[in-house]
């Protein structure tokens, strides 16, 4: 009963619910995606522009000192929610992707010849395409370009969509620089135990650095940087309720002052010659040109609201409609899902160390038998129903499912069960729509298929081809 | 509009010309970057006085409902016409074929429009 009150309490504070879809309000299951915005987030950016707005660093008037203390407020208070030691390690960026470009880039700079890459096959195209643009970028020597011979290796999966962490040793060596992980996948939801990676790096690869994309997980548990043995962290606000174009980048000091700045501007020198450049200190070194001063100012919000609403409360929530999701698919024959299907919660690989972390976070990927996520996702959206459906930016490690696409629903604070069984009635819709005749040729038309036989021409009697007129 | 009419589904579970032609005279791939799915079309061409007529046509490969059922209505039309027409075939067709323009939902576009990029490369 209690529960059923805090979530109307929550749900009350995101206006997106009132919205009408078919006379229904959206059922958004995307949330792996992007989240949606509590009132206080919405307030907080137009608050900013009302009151508050100048350009920050640089104006000795009221209102530029104004909005340089509440967005360097907001430095401290991300510093403080993520456990980093010093408000200094954080950096705001454009969103992860920007995070891991510039770690790829600026970083990726001191790799040499023979040099290795260690990411796996759950990752995001966000921390592949960066690295394969580094490895493929050539390098000046002597005036000369030469090319990087930069390795990048990806450590596999299981079929519960778990990281192969005992293959470890075989993939990691001391050629190894970067060992750039996610916490949690996107795709599968599988939660990463980076502890225990950090511990087999530091072993075996002491060299390596540790770069955890957090993108995912940040909206669903609390982070502790200091404690996850990595030593660069990254992820966007608005995948925890806060605004878009804010990205975090932590790193430790000592590597962030050792990284040559990314973009070149203003805020992030010391003094400019004709000939010459000092570079700022860290943190402003990496944040060139005026940044998207309402929008990180407003990520507070976003922080208090998550706070209000209790990290561990958030999690359990969620985690408890994930749960029932799992259990309502695959009670569903049509449906098959990816990863882990959630019935291993007291099996030992369920922690993978007594501390561990959960196995998985509120992520489900599924395929309803034969018919393309797409068409899934159509239906689902005239039910009011918003799930995800395509490769989700992880095409590798489609690839490893044997999929092309999967249709996603993960899932947020404000999602309730009762959202959870529209989910399932409109699968139960997408199989009478699309189960209704028969199963005949379904499998046929798989990427394997590609070299098909012989050509097929079954009568289909509606059509209305022969009555079209174009062409004659 | 009802995306998902009679006619679209049986279109989508017996695609016509599914299946590769040995010895074609052009293959053509598509792929939907936004959902990593791929279409080949095949082509065997004849001459004629006016210029070449498309003898045969077929297609393969993975789609959705919309893009294959918009895959094999195109074969349908395609064959026999001559391969400089099929520069004249417009977006507004194919989504005429497939069930009309009006409500037709914007994010499935790319789906109905996958097989209208590989045609088009033919000529």
């Amino acid at each position: 009963m209690k529960q059923t009150k805090n979530i109307e309490k929550v749900r009350a504070q995101f206006p997106f619910l009132k919205r009408r879809f078919n006379g229904k309000s959206v059922a958004f299951l995307d949330n792996a995606s992007t989240t949606q915005k509590p009132q206080v987030v919405i307030d907080a950016v137009s608050e900013v522009y009302k009151n508050h707005y100048a350009n920050i660093h640089r104006g000795v008037y009221d209102l530029s000192v104004e909005a340089t203390e509440a967005y360097e407020g907001v430095r401290a208070k991300v510093a403080k929610f993520i456990g980093a030691k010093e408000e200094e390690e954080v950096i705001f960026t454009k969103n992860t992707t920007e995070s891991l470009n510039l770690l790829a880039y600026c970083q990726g700079e001191s790799l040499t010849g023979g040099d290795e890459i260690l990411l796996t096959e759950m990752e995001h195209h966000s921390n592949i395409v960066p690295w394969q643009m580094l490895v493929q970028r050539p390098k000046t020597r002597n005036s000369k370009l030469e090319t990087r011979n930069i390795k990048i290796r990806y450590l596999p999966i299981d079929s519960d969509g778990g990281l192969r962490v005992d293959l470890l040793p075989k993939f990691l060596s001391k050629k190894t620089k970067v060992v750039s992980i996610t916490l949690m996948s996107n795709v599968l939801g599988t939660i990463n135990d980076i502890k225990r990676i950090a511990y087999s790096v530091k072993r075996i690869a002491p060299e390596a650095i540790i770069i955890v994309d957090a993108a995912q997980a940040v909206g669903h548990m609390k982070l502790d940087v200091d404690k996850l043995g990595a030593d660069f962290v990254v992820f966007s606000a608005h995948k925890m309720y806060g605004p878009t174009g804010v990205g975090v980048l932590w790193g430790k000091r000592e590597l962030l002052e050792k990284m040559p700045p990314f973009m070149g501007g203003g805020d992030m020198i010391l003094s400019v010659g004709f000939d010459k450049t000092t570079f700022n200190e860290v943190p402003w070194k990496f944040e060139a040109g005026t940044p998207n001063i309402a929008d990180v100012i407003a990520f507070s919000a976003a922080i208090d609201f998550m706070e209000s609403v209790g990290l561990e409360k958030i999690g359990k929530h969620e985690m408890g409609l994930t749960k029932y999701a799992l259990k309502k698919l695959s009670q569903i024959p049509e449906v098959k899902v990816y990863g882990s299907n959630g019935e291993n919660e007291d099996r030992p690989r369920q922690r993978l160390r007594k501390d561990g972390p959960l196995y998985r976070g509120p992520v489900v990927a599924f395929n309803v038998n034969g018919v393309h996520p797409h068409d899934v996702a159509s239906i689902l959206n005239e039910e009011a129903v918003a799930i995800r459906s395509g490769h989700h930016c992880a095409q590798p490690l489609m690839s490893v499912l044997g999929e092309v696409t999967v249709c996603r629903a993960s899932f947020g604070v404000y999602n309730t069960k009762e959202e959870v069984d529209r989910l399932v009635q409109g699968i139960e819709r997408v199989k009478k729509v699309f189960h209704k005749n028969s199963k005949q040729n379904v499998l046929l038309r798989k990427s394997e298929n590609l070299n098909s036989k012989e050509i097929q021409n079954k009568k289909v009697q509606n059509s209305k081809v022969l009555r079209f007129r174009i062409l004659n | 509009m009802d995306l998902y009419r009679e006619e679209i589904l049986e279109h989508w579970q017996n695609p016509q010309n599914f299946g590769e032609i040995k010895g074609a005279d052009v293959v053509i791939d598509q792929i939907n970057p936004l959902c990593g799915d791929r279409v080949r079309f095949f082509f065997k061409f004849k001459k004629a006085k006016n210029g070449k007529i498309i003898k045969e046509v077929s297609f393969t490969g993975n789609g959705c409902a919309i893009s294959i059922a918009a895959s094999s209505i195109l074969s349908e039309v395609l064959k026999g016409k001559r391969v400089d027409a099929v520069k004249k075939i417009t977006g507004e067709d194919v989504l005429e074929l497939v069930g009309g323009k009006k409500g037709f939902p914007p994010a499935r576009l790319k789906c109905a429009f996958l097989a209208l990029e590989a045609i088009k490369k033919v000529g």
